[in-house]
């Protein structure tokens, strides 16, 4: 069976090893190439090494030119089986693989820290019983939850080609974000993360560059 | 923990949430993901009590590429 681990537009197999030390080669027919490797059994298992594994794949394919990560652990019975699933979608591989050229995935996770409730005023309060003074209270803790990600993502957002975050739902709050970076703006980008985790109540943790795990999707998907 | 204990934590959201998916065959065993995660959240745990009890900024040393995790 074959691994796959990406999706390029460079012919020539990235020079690292694979999965089990296997040799890398590429499957494809002039458009978006798979890089893979064979396999007897399924080579990969949910455990750390192996995912490093794979990223290192990854990363060494993405020196060579843009590549479209492949959610880890997916096979593929035979060649013919690659060349088939690249076909049905090419057009939409190499919009992504323009789409993504040249840049890099940087994430951002950060614990939002809410004291809204302790500064609301006596008169929004007064004259109320206690169970609507409490929904009051965690309604304005939520807005604020809202704001403070607001005023970290927007400044973010700005420096990159494309954005996604999410805010989960319990607590402690947090931010988690992911933004797609011309390479030769990740310093920048970086420097404005140290900046906003000075200005505002929050522990922000940057990780990358990664290669685009967060916009694999064409223009249209 | 470490710096790449952090990025282990962002490389796992993305390789079983995120990239390219062809088509259903994806052979990673369930019990062996749930077992990642459990580990994963004891993890995650651990990072956010540093922040807070030391106000240790992790910022900017959790990159794949540059803390050497390869």
């Amino acid at each position: 069976m074959l691994y796959a681990y990406a999706i390029a537009q460079n012919p020539d197999p990235p020079r690292a090893g694979g999965l089990e030390g296997a040799s890398l080669r590429t499957v494809g027919a002039g458009g978006p190439m798979a890089i893979v490797s064979e396999h007897d059994e399924p080579p990969v298992r949910a455990r750390p090494e192996d995912l490093w594994a794979h990223e290192a794949v990854v990363e060494a394919a993405m020196e060579q030119g843009p590549v479209l990560p492949m959610r880890v652990g997916s096979v593929f019975a035979s060649d013919g089986e690659v060349l088939e699933a690249i076909r049905a979608r090419a057009e939409e591989f190499r919009a992504a693989l323009a789409r993504v050229e040249g840049a890099v995935e940087v994430g951002i996770r950060a614990v939002l820290d809410a004291q809204a409730g302790d500064e609301l005023a006596p008169a929004t309060t007064a004259g109320r019983g206690p169970g609507t003074a409490y929904m009051l209270d965690r309604l304005e803790r939520a807005r604020s939850v809202e704001r403070l990600a607001a005023a970290i993502h927007e400044p973010l957002a700005v420096l990159a080609r494309e954005a996604t975050w999410r805010l989960g739902a319990t607590e402690p709050r947090r931010l988690v974000a992911a933004y797609l970076v011309d390479r030769p703006r990740v310093e920048d980008f970086r420097a404005r993360v140290a900046e906003l985790e000075e200005g505002q109540k929050a522990t922000i943790v940057c990780t990358g560059p990664w290669p685009p795990y967060s916009f694999v999707a064409g223009e249209d998907a | 923990v470490s710096s790449r204990d952090i990025a282990l934590v962002d490389l796992v959201d993305r390789l079983l949430d995120g990239g390219v998916v062809i088509h259903g065959d994806i052979t990673l065993a369930v019990a062996d993901v749930d077992l990642l995660y459990v580990g994963l959240r004891a993890l995650v745990a651990s990072v956010e009590t540093l922040e807070r009890d030391h106000g240790i900024s992790l910022s900017g040393r959790g990159s794949a590429l540059g803390a050497g995790a390869l």
